[in-house]
């Protein structure tokens, strides 16, 4: 079983379905042999991934898509084993730094000097006249890489910059230092348009021969929007959330009602207490939520983010003003300090007091 | 081992060979004794050994709580139930000795448990101590229960004595509980490492099974303790040249401890370096730490100590007093968070507004020493005029921070390892935010099967209470999902259940004993009832 995320993944850069120009530029990228290190942006679910396996077919042919998985253990100076994973093809590994804590820059380090010893061997593409000297190396979620990794980062990129080619993946550039944007080649992928989402939820229905209750296009069209939309624009959300849709029922309803995240619906109960009923007692009520949120590792700021947009929503429009003042402040709290409770807390205080 | 019992008979030949080793009330040392029996004190012995109580009237505690114990003791002796006693409390305020002089009233005595025997043998053992030899089996010394392993042993032992279907000797297992200073390493966690109680040691489940009670001792009250100390003033010659007010100076110092054994020590200390000229008094200050519990409640409520000066600065002398006594302010920080709300008025926004902003505030300052204080400052300061206005009394609770690490611990274990297989090529969030949700939906429906959300399902949906927890499917999920990633992908190499060798900040042994909630019971002489 194979879930559409999966099942539908273009693996080639000819079968990508938006963002026309950027594809167009990778695969110029690739008929080069060579390419610099690039950093990868966008919010998720808009297909950089996708993307950059895309350009690495194109690079290496199909056999970058044979994966496996290694467990490296890396002994820190302290003598705590560290244990992550370690996905690998012939032609390039993949790393997500979260993984490692706070020893990121050891074991970086110690990983690219590894393979950077030793010059990769190509015998494959030989045929073809190119030779690919280095080995692509993929950063995940770069934006999490301390300010330390990153600055051994820079050092390493030119150093081995004939046998290692990095790619960097991340959500924003915003945590990533000017030194290494600047030794990169920043694409940014945005977000897919609703209708693009739509069109692709289209194309996943015809293949999968899925049955509506009514055969009309534009009515389908409907549903796919309301689903596009609902999912923030992020391919893979709305992805899942249509399969899970189509799993209810037989024959797909377009009237039918979309399936929620559990915790988005958790924390639009937590904004109907903030804006119905303040109490006391209330927010002990929501620090006990908040807790269990905070136990499934929703991240306190993702959690800020959604209780704030779900106020903003269905508060009076007088109060916007001040619900976005407190919730920014209590934003920049969140990342200065370390136990979130207290600044989840203090913002559904303030909230209350502000909407009472 | 010295302890061997052949058959019913063979045990009062024993007991004559001292073979058992029958507790001494409160001494440090280790001496032999038959039952029952009145030894009598050599003269160079410690005044702790020397006037130890001979009967249960002479022990320095409070008369209800003495009728309590005796109460109990005999229903276990008669009746059978509870099967186990556990008697908690500070150090030095008379449980074992009253256990032991009771148990001697009540019954032929007592056997006690040598931390050198192992555990389980030695219980197996008593389980003969029945009918005729009946006696009670006191558990002073606890195995190292700081070793999960032995952890482990003892609790399952505990266990089998309440399920076994037979009758058996009443047990009492005395505890002193104590806190101690979380340490750099573990100061995120309330383990047995830390924090000494019955909680810690027993485990959540084990407290609510029937047959076991516990009864809760409180540091000896100062004019339960004063009594005997005087009639050692009264007996021992060294007072003779000291004058009456010196010694009262110093027993006022001495009995604020409420440890009977260190106030006896100390005093024979204080009488043979004041006969020899020199003055001490001020060296025997009592040990001021107090429990979290009571730092709480002593935020909430003030204390009435510094009266006499104005109000900011009697504000400001309680909560250095309270800096003084209590030290693990990281966990004092979350328990007010956890309970402030309880102690002002539903419609009070004002205060609701300061004390949460106050505490998000400090949180941010808290790593400096400067701003180590302004959480409990504010919060007393909130608090002040604010406090509920009637008389109702809450009980505090415990901090759910440390479930909540807990839980999250697990939760990204399982994403982690999920992580490795090659149907969950994303990052951490998007597996426990979308994926987390959906793709257990669409599993269910394929194959009919029953999973949660990965990393186990919200137990509080909004504004709705506890659901009834179902069997977790979590684990059979994690193995499927691997199934399919080796179908679906033969490259890929079978990933090892790394359930062992992740790195886990908590343990199992450490998992289990968080006290949910703690009702905060107040010693006898509280300063803010």
């Amino acid at each position: 079983m194979s879930l559409w995320v999966d099942k539908y993944r273009p693996k080639t850069l000819n079968k990508l379905s938006f963002h026309e120009s950027i594809t167009k530029n990778l695969g110029a990228l690739a008929s080069t042999g060579d390419f610099p290190h690039l950093l990868v942006y966008g919010p998720s679910g808009s297909g950089k991934k996708t993307r950059v396996y895309a350009t690495l077919h194109e690079l290496f042919g199909s056999q970058v898509e044979k994966l496996k998985i290694d467990v490296k253990t890396f002994t820190t100076s302290s003598n705590r084993k560290l244990e992550f994973n370690v996905l690998s093809s012939p032609y390039h590994l993949e790393i997500t730094p979260s993984d490692m804590g706070n020893n990121d820059r050891v074991v970086i380090q110690d990983l690219l000097k590894d393979i950077a010893s030793t010059e990769q061997v190509d015998f494959t593409s030989q045929q073809k006249g190119i030779k690919h000297r280095f080995k692509v190396v993929i950063i995940n979620e770069a934006d999490s890489l301390t300010r330390d990794a990153q600055a051994a980062l820079r050092r390493t990129m030119e150093k081995y910059s004939s046998n290692i080619r990095l790619i960097m993946i991340s959500n924003t550039t915003s945590n990533i230092i000017p030194p290494i944007k600047s030794r990169t080649l920043l694409v940014r992928i945005p977000a897919p348009s609703v209708s693009e989402i739509s069109q692709i939820l289209n194309n996943v229905a015809t293949k999968e021969n899925l049955k509506f209750s009514v055969n009309e296009e534009s009515e389908k069209l409907k549903l796919f929007e309301k689903i596009a939309i609902n999912s923030s624009q992020n391919l893979r959300k709305a992805l899942l959330c249509f399969e899970t849709v189509s799993m209810q029922n037989e024959t797909i309803q377009l009237s039918t009602n979309l399936i929620d995240l559990d915790w988005e619906i958790i924390i639009k109960n937590i904004s109907r207490l903030i804006l119905t009923n303040q109490s006391v007692a209330n927010l002990s009520k929501i620090r006990v939520i908040f807790y269990e949120l905070l136990a499934h590792c929703i991240p306190a700021r993702i959690i800020l983010k959604t209780l704030l947009f779900d106020l903003l929503e269905s508060c009076e429009s007088n109060k916007i003003e001040d619900l976005v003042s407190i919730g920014s402040t209590f934003d920049n709290r969140l990342s200065l300090g370390s136990k979130s409770i207290f600044h989840l807390e203090g913002f559904a205080a303030k909230a209350m007091v502000a909407l009472s | 081992m010295k302890r061997k019992i052949e058959s019913d008979n063979d045990i009062d030949d024993d007991i004559d060979d001292e073979s058992f080793d029958f507790g001494e009330c409160y001494a440090p040392s280790r001496t032999h004794k038959s039952i029952g029996k009145v030894s009598t004190p050599a003269p160079d012995q410690p005044w702790v050994e020397k006037y130890k109580p001979q009967s249960v009237n002479e022990i320095a505690i409070n008369p209800t709580k003495l009728k309590q114990l005796r109460d109990k003791m005999n229903g276990m002796l008669q009746q059978g139930s509870p099967r186990i006693l556990v008697v908690t409390g500070p150090s030095g305020c008379s449980k074992s000795t009253a256990v032991k002089l009771i148990s001697e009233e009540l019954s032929r005595g007592f056997v006690e448990y040598n931390e050198l025997e192992d555990f389980n043998e030695f219980l197996n053992d008593c389980k003969y101590l029945i009918d005729k030899n009946e006696r009670f089996v006191v558990v002073e010394n606890l195995p190292n229960v700081f070793y999960s392993e032995t952890l482990k042993r003892f609790r399952q032992a505990i266990e089998n004595w309440l399920y076994i279907d037979q009758n058996l000797p009443p047990l009492v297992i005395c505890i002193s509980e104590f806190e101690k200073k979380f340490n750099e390493n573990n100061h995120e966690f309330f383990n047995i490492e830390n924090n000494f109680n019955i909680n810690t040691i027993f485990g959540k489940n084990i407290l609510f099974y029937r047959g076991i009670e516990v009864l809760k001792f409180n540091s000896i009250a100062k004019r339960f303790l004063t009594k005997p100390l005087k009639q050692i003033v009264g007996r021992e010659k060294v007072f003779k040249n000291i004058r009456q007010n010196n010694i009262n100076k110093f027993m006022d110092i001495i009995v604020e401890a409420g440890d009977i054994r260190l106030s006896i020590n100390n005093l024979e200390m204080w009488s043979k370096f004041f006969s020899k000229g020199m003055d001490s008094t001020n060296d025997y200050k009592k040990d001021e730490a107090i429990d979290l519990f009571h730092a709480i409640g002593k935020i909430i409520y003030s204390s009435t100590d510094h009266r006499d000066l104005d109000k900011s600065e009697q504000l400001n002398n309680n909560i250095n007093d309270i800096l003084k006594k209590y030290e693990n302010l990281q966990l004092l920080n979350l328990s007010i968070l956890e309970n402030y709300s309880n102690f002002i008025n539903e419609t009070d926004f004002e205060t609701m507004e300061f004390i949460s902003n106050k505490l998000s505030e400090s949180e941010l300052i808290y790593k400096f020493d400067e701003g180590k204080d302004v959480m409990i400052r504010s919060t007393r300061v909130g608090l002040d005029e604010n406090l509920i206005s009637n008389k109702k009394f809450n009980s505090i609770t415990f901090t759910k921070n440390f479930n909540m690490l807990r839980e999250a611990n697990k939760v990204s274990r399982i994403i982690h390892q999920l992580k490795g297989s090659p149907n969950f090529q994303t990052s951490f969030n998007n597996i426990n935010l979308i994926d987390g949700f959906y793709v257990p939906i669409i599993i269910n429906k394929l194959q009919y099967k029953n999973y949660d959300r990965i990393g186990g399902k919200f137990k509080y949906l909004g504004d709705s209470l506890f659901e009834e927890e179902e069997p977790s499917q979590q684990l059979e999920f994690k193995i499927d999902i691997k199934d399919n990633a080796d179908d679906d992908d033969e490259l890929s190499d079978p990933l090892e259940d790394s359930d062992d060798d992740f790195d886990l900040t908590i343990n199992d042994n450490e998992r289990k004993p968080l006290p949910h909630e703690s009702d905060y019971e107040f010693s006898d002489d509280s300063e803010f009832m």
